[in-house]
């Protein structure tokens, strides 16, 4: 064995999880190689002296554990209010795009009548898709946030984070029937 | 015959016994994990209690689809991370000045002094090197589960827990805890 078969080896063979053979031939190279063994000093060194730390004893305080876990935490808020000032946004911005627009149509000196048309309905397509592209993966880090178990929800914010998923759904599929609406109006 | 970690998480639903047995039997394992991510200073039995309140407000979305642990150590991961952000944030700094007690025997305070230069050593590695090494050293998690906590191929891990040892034991041989002559 040289140098190099030993590289992957190392944390193996420190932490005792390497095949007695395997342990042999390291053992029989770091006779022979000094900057070998001296790797195993320091790994050696460095892991004992972690081993001596292991062992703190640093008391029991079970007591008040179950009691702050019956209380409920905070909800997470700025979660839903920061999603819900977006949507906010991005419908205002919509309706004075739509509001501009109108107003564009009724002047004639504007671009000709189909092509604005065309324009504006492409615009509406454009911002729907990208309001449900935006829905989309909020839900899916909603999901996987539930999915994970790593939210800080308690019983009470479960609840409320069930209610948001059910409303941010109900908004995609008004989206979505907007969408189609949208595309039917064309045909 | 005791019931495993995933029985009493389920049965914690509706009974909390359950879940005082769950935290008697990982508490000290976590408070120890805690302690090492983030220095003698730090508020274990706060933090502990968070990750504890975290287990318990998850308990009913809890799926055993792994070993308890390595869903419970994420837990941990994300509170000291939490933590580390909170004392950047208020300034905090790190209180490693050795409490002076001139009734303990020389043998303990000199071990105490070994204590806190580790503790320091480990302050100076990055978040990465520091979660590696307190999840190899102070939890008992395998390769395999430790592979699966933080994301990364077991490869990977073994190689950046070998750089992580090595910039760990340069930093013990600045605090003098380690000769230098070892590196040589």
């Amino acid at each position: 064995m040289n140098c190099r078969e030993i590289e992957p080896l190392w944390m193996d063979w420190l932490y005792g999880e390497l095949d007695p053979g395997l342990v042999r031939d390291i053992d029989a190279h770091l006779e022979g190689c000094a900057p070998c063994r001296a790797e195993a000093r320091r790994l050696r060194a460095t892991t004992r002296l972690l081993r001596d730390c292991a062992d703190d004893d640093l008391g029991s305080p079970v007591a008040t554990i179950r009691r702050l876990a019956m209380r409920r935490p905070e909800p997470r808020l700025w979660r839903a209010a920061s999603v819900a000032l977006f949507l906010i946004a991005v419908s205002g911005w919509w309706l004075a795009a739509e509001l501009l627009q109108d107003r564009a149509d009724g002047t004639p000196e504007e671009r000709p009548k189909p092509i604005a048309e065309l324009e504006a309905f492409e615009g509406r397509l454009r911002r729907l898709e990208e309001m449900d592209r935006l829905l989309a993966k909020d839900l899916e880090r909603l999901d996987q946030e539930l999915a994970l178990g790593l939210t800080r929800f308690e019983a009470d914010g479960e609840r409320r984070e069930r209610t948001w998923t059910s409303e941010l759904r109900r908004l995609q599929r008004d989206i979505r029937t907007l969408y189609a609406a949208e595309l039917g109006s064309t045909e | 015959m005791p019931s495993t970690d995933h029985e009493l998480m389920s049965r914690s639903r509706e009974n909390a016994a359950s879940f005082d047995r769950l935290v008697e039997r990982w508490q000290s394992r976590v408070r120890r994990a805690l302690a090492r991510l983030l220095g003698p200073s730090a508020d274990v039995d706060d933090l502990s209690q968070e990750v504890f309140l975290r287990v318990y407000g998850a308990r009913h979305r809890y799926q055993p689809r792994a070993a308890f642990s390595t869903w419970l150590y994420r837990i941990v991961l994300n509170v000291s991370r939490d933590a580390r952000r909170r004392r950047w944030w208020h300034r905090k700094p790190l209180d490693f000045e050795p409490v002076a007690d001139e009734h303990a025997p020389i043998a303990e305070t000199r071990r105490r002094e070994t204590r806190r230069s580790v503790a320091r050593a480990l302050d100076r590695l990055s978040r990465s090197q520091r979660e590696l090494i307190v999840l190899r050293h102070f939890t008992d998690l395998p390769f395999s589960e430790m592979s699966v906590v933080l994301g990364a191929p077991e490869s990977t891990i073994k190689s950046r827990l070998r750089v992580a040892l090595k910039k760990l034991h340069y930093e013990l041989i600045r605090q003098g805890v380690v000769p230098e002559e070892l590196d040589t």
